[in-house]
């Protein structure tokens, strides 16, 4: 009679499972995402592009420290005073001070990530917030803030950007990732609504509710851990809009003067003058940030993939 | 079960709920659906008391009321003789601690993102119990009530792991972690298969021995009422049609509708089942006036009284009670 | 004896994971004779859903058929080609799925699908036989004419249950399998369900095979009964010698937990204090010797042949009819 208390708790549905293995159900999660994501042509591409950029942030502070000539802001070659084509010195030429444009690209890099990760972050973390508790809340509450969703919604994001920026004179970087993030969060609040409209009625929502579970702790314990990885999602292509959107200021002359982002060196360019004389000058942020958003944008296509149900469907069930 | 003059730990008086047009589980017509029509029952303490009856019959919205997830339209609900409809805060707190639920769907009702130790704990931690060390020994031991054993083997794993009645048994376990007074089943062996329903039946029946927990079973079994209840309610479209002691409601049913499902029934080719046949095979039209619900299928109605207005329960013997005119 | 409508001997299908292939149908050999009914009894994932599946030359892009053959009418199912299998399908074999909801399409009227099935399969037949047959179909399962011109959705669960019998007919099949076609339905719309399925089946001389979890429904309707377990079958037999006497283990449980309305209520004290639920994959042995109370040091070891303990009345079980 022994063996019949011998309990057997691998399930006839999933044979790949190692029983014996218990990773934290996240891990599980991921490594079966990566597994998907990693066939997918696209998100590859996206992936390499991702790296590239990552290793070129990383590596910006190189160049200022190898001689303070190259330093993106301040540094200014002492024999060149205008713009001038790559050279050995200069890989990519110089600015029309002398600056050296090869470390400027890299600085851009870093402040590329910088404003679409912050900014994506931001508009997630509030756009996350806002949708659950509007689903989960329902009634007033629900239509309240979708109304106010709506409205910040039809707003077009970059005039109304231009329009403050030009009320407060300059802005700093940092206020532009928050204006950017402040306009771009109901797309994201409507979808994990909209997840969460339909996790609200779930058995293992209502047992907590039997189990007395306060509303708190059913939004972030039952329902946040659910809506996550469309989160994660739509933070992607978050970040290619707040790229674009602060290249786009920086273009226009409304971005912060005191750093060197891309749409600042087209600035520039601009400015200066050398649109049609410089190639090798207003190309290289151009190509850059037309890639970096459609490294995003394949990343998060490819991740869209993952979370597909029927492409998740891997395991054979007998 | 003798229990007259014991009060009852939990009474539905009146208790009627309509879903509306737009936010209901039914509605694909504009008009309202009456999902409980005036349910009046009692449930005396460590009884098992089935609730039967076909789907959208209103069984699992009885249960809902029960526990808060939804509130009546009218009547009262009430546990210990205190009312229970509508709690907030503290009050529902203390409420939760005593009535527990056991949901339908084992593959719906657990948290994926949830360990077995985390499902079980959660209850615990909700309701401030015990510190680390007390909270892992009393999920064990709901993990071997709930017949886990040995419950070290299932704490760190996930319920995509586990098979159906593993699961349910996991939610049984969650249920009674906090020791209620008051248990809901609400379908828990539908979505198993036979041989696992049965034990699942089995530990529920020990758990009402050992710890006295009362219960609502809700089911559209009547073998499964007949075999674990002590006193069973029949409920058709939202009204209660007969109610009595197990024994008496399915071994010798009053109402055509009880009849006509214990005709439906599966007998396993054994005869010495007699037939009532109380079914009509072509439906009557629905009256446009107040009418006995049963009427359009029942194959026993009266013409100019059935279908004329409804009838109320009428108490015949030792507590069996029936909603007919034919009594 | 007759020769057997379907005759299936020693058919083995597996599945291809990334681990190798996973046994589905293990070694299961079994007849249905015309006019008999055969139910397949065992819990989810039993295999029993596989056999329906590759009688019908429907199984997953994945499930390979390793060895056995399945005699249907004189030819070998599983070596015929994929166009003659077509011919055969709905015509010769047809199924009624558990899902009724998703197997009718919710934009045409239940005739129109009906009728459509016909003619795919019988183009030759005039209009006006196409409209008899659908009308006596309906008449079949028991749908008024007056419904014959609503849509999906404006017929209950049952009623949609009995189109999809209709639709399963309309070719004059001599074989039906029917993959738990009541499941998901009330108890006296089972019922009625399993009730029109008995009828036709003997009115129209039809061999049946009855996909079930649940003995009851199957002790129902069925003459003979095969109890599947972990892709084996472990007892076959008469339907009256499978409940009246179960040789295996196994089935004797199925039959216990068979819940009876007697007057003296089942015993609940607990019989069974298993939870090895869905089974461990056997390494070898006896795929139940880690639930089986009798298990013993042999059945951990080896297989179990088939034991007859009648002519008809096969149990897998070494110790069957042993007096145990």
């Amino acid at each position: 009679m022994t063996d019949a208390n011998l309990p057997s708790p691998k399930t006839g549905t999933t044979p790949g499972m190692a029983a014996g293995r218990a990773l934290p159900h996240w891990v599980d999660r991921f490594l079966g995402g990566w597994r998907v994501y990693r066939k997918n042509t696209i998100g590859r591409i996206g992936m390499a592009l991702l790296v590239l950029f990552a290793l070129m942030a990383t590596t910006s502070f190189i160049p200022q420290w190898v001689d303070p000539m190259y330093h993106p802001m301040t540094g200014v070659d002492p024999q060149i005073s205008y713009s001038t084509g790559p050279s050995l010195r200069h890989w990519l030429g110089t600015d029309f001070i002398g600056r050296d444009i090869f470390s400027q690209l890299l600085a851009g890099a870093r402040i590329a990530f910088m404003v679409g990760i912050s900014s994506a972050l931001i508009s997630i973390l509030f756009g996350t917030t806002i949708g659950m508790v509007a689903g989960y809340a329902g009634k007033h509450t629900d239509l309240i803030l979708m109304r106010l969703a709506d409205m910040i919604m039809v707003m077009p994001t970059l005039l109304v950007v231009l329009l403050l920026s030009a009320l407060f004179g300059q802005l700093n970087i940092w206020i532009i990732v928050l204006m950017i993030a402040l306009f771009r969060w109901p797309g994201v609040a409507r979808v994990i609504r909209s997840q969460t409209l339909s996790l609200r009625h779930r058995p293992f929502i209502e047992a907590a509710r039997v189990a007395g579970a306060s509303h708190l702790r059913i939004i972030f314990r039952h329902i946040l851990p659910n809506v996550m990885p469309l989160a994660l999602l739509y933070m992607t292509f978050r970040v290619t809009s707040a790229i674009i959107i602060e290249a786009a200021l920086a273009f226009l002359g409304f971005g912060d003067p005191g750093t060197v982002s891309w749409g600042m060196m087209l600035q520039w360019v601009w400015k200066t003058g050398h649109m049609f004389q410089a190639p090798y000058w207003m190309l290289p942020p151009g190509i850059c940030i037309s890639l970096i958003t459609m490294a995003f944008y394949m990343t998060g296509r490819a991740m869209d993939d993952v979370l597909d149900p029927r492409l998740r469907e891997e395991e054979t069930t007998p | 079960m003798d229990t007259a003059g014991i009060a009852p730990l939990l009474s539905m008086t009146d208790v009627t709920k309509v879903y509306h047009a737009g936010q209901s589980l039914f509605g694909k017509t504009g008009s309202p659906v009456v999902a409980l029509d005036h349910i009046s029952l009692e449930i005396n303490p460590g009884e098992i008391f089935g609730l039967v009856g076909e789907s959208g019959s209103g069984k699992t919205t009885a249960s809902r009321l029960i526990v808060g997830l939804e509130t009546p339209d009218g009547g009262r609900i009430q546990l210990d003789g205190q009312n229970i409809v509508g709690l907030k805060g503290r009050a529902r707190l203390e409420f939760t601690k005593q009535v527990q639920v056991i949901f339908q769907d084992p593959y719906q009702s657990l948290n994926a993102h949830f360990s077995i130790f985390d499902t079980v704990c959660e209850p615990l931690i909700i309701h401030g119990l015990g510190d680390r060390v007390a909270r892992r020994v009393r999920v064990c031991e709901a993990l071997e009530t709930a017949g886990l054993t040995p419950p070290e083997m299932y704490l760190e794993r996930y319920p995509h792991q586990l098979s159906g009645g593993q699961r349910q048994r996991v939610a049984i376990a969650r249920a009674m972690v906090l020791e209620p007074r008051f248990l809901i089943a609400d379908e828990p062996t539908s979505m198993l298969d036979a041989s696992i329903s049965f034990q699942i039946f089995q530990l529920l029946n020990r758990l009402r021995e050992t710890f006295g927990v009362t219960m609502l079973f809700i089911t559209h079994s009547l073998a499964a009422a007949r075999n674990l209840c002590d006193r069973v309610g029949v409920i058709y479209r939202g009204r209660l049609v007969e109610q009595g002691s197990a024994q008496e409601t399915i071994m010798h049913p009053r109402h055509p509708y009880t009849k006509a499902l214990l005709d439906a029934h599966p007998r396993f080719g054994s005869s010495g089942h007699r037939r009532f046949g109380t079914l009509l095979l072509t439906e009557r039209p629905r009256p446009s006036t107040d009418h006995c619900l049963f009427y359009p299928r029942c194959g026993l109605a009266v013409d100019n009284t059935c279908n004329l207005q409804a009838p109320t329960l009428k108490t015949l013997d030792a507590g069996h009670r029936v909603s007919c005119f034919l009594f | 004896m007759t020769p057997a409508l379907l005759e299936v001997n020693n058919l083995s299908i597996g599945y291809r994971t990334a681990g190798g292939i996973a046994m589905a149908v293990d070694d299961v050999s079994f007849r249905v004779d015309r006019g008999g009914s055969l139910g397949l009894v065992g819990e989810s994932g039993c295999g029993k859903t596989t056999i329906g599946m590759a009688l019908m030359g429907l199984l997953a892009p994945n499930a390979t058929i390793v060895s056995g053959q399945a005699r249907f009418e004189g030819e070998d199912l599983i070596a015929v080609s994929g166009e003659r299998m077509r011919q055969i399908r709905w015509r010769r074999i047809s199924m009624i799925f558990q899902a009724a909801m998703n197997a009718l399409n919710p934009v045409h009227r239940v005739q129109d699908q009906i009728s459509e099935a016909i003619i795919t399969h019988e183009p030759d037949l005039s209009g006006h036989a196409v409209a008899h047959r659908t009308r006596s179909l309906f008449d079949l399962v028991k749908i008024p004419e007056s419904r014959l011109q609503d849509y999906p959705h404006q017929f209950s669960g049952g009623m949609r249950q009995r189109v999809i019998i209709a639709m399963a007919l309309a070719c004059n099949p001599s074989l039906i399998i029917a993959d738990e076609p009541t499941t998901a339905l009330d108890v006296i719309v089972q019922n009625q369900i399993l009730s029109a399925i008995g009828t036709f089946q003997k009115e129209m001389n039809l061999g049946m095979i009855f996909i079930s979890h649940d003995l009851a429904v199957v002790a129902d309707v069925c003459t003979h009964i095969g109890v599947m377990y972990a892709g084996r079958m472990v007892e076959y037999g008469s339907r009256q010698e499978v409940l009246d006497c179960p040789g295996h283990p196994y089935t004797r449980m199925l039959v216990g937990s068979l819940l009876t309305l007697s007057d003296q209520p089942a015993d609940l004290s607990g019989i069974f204090v298993t939870n090895g639920e869905n089974g461990a994959a056997a390494t070898g042995g006896c795929p139940l010797n880690l639930i089986c109370p009798d298990a013993t040091v042999v059945c951990r070891r080896e297989q179990a042949g088939w034991v007859d303990l009648t002519g008809t009345h096969r149990v897998r079980c070494p110790y069957a009819g042993k007096g145990r």
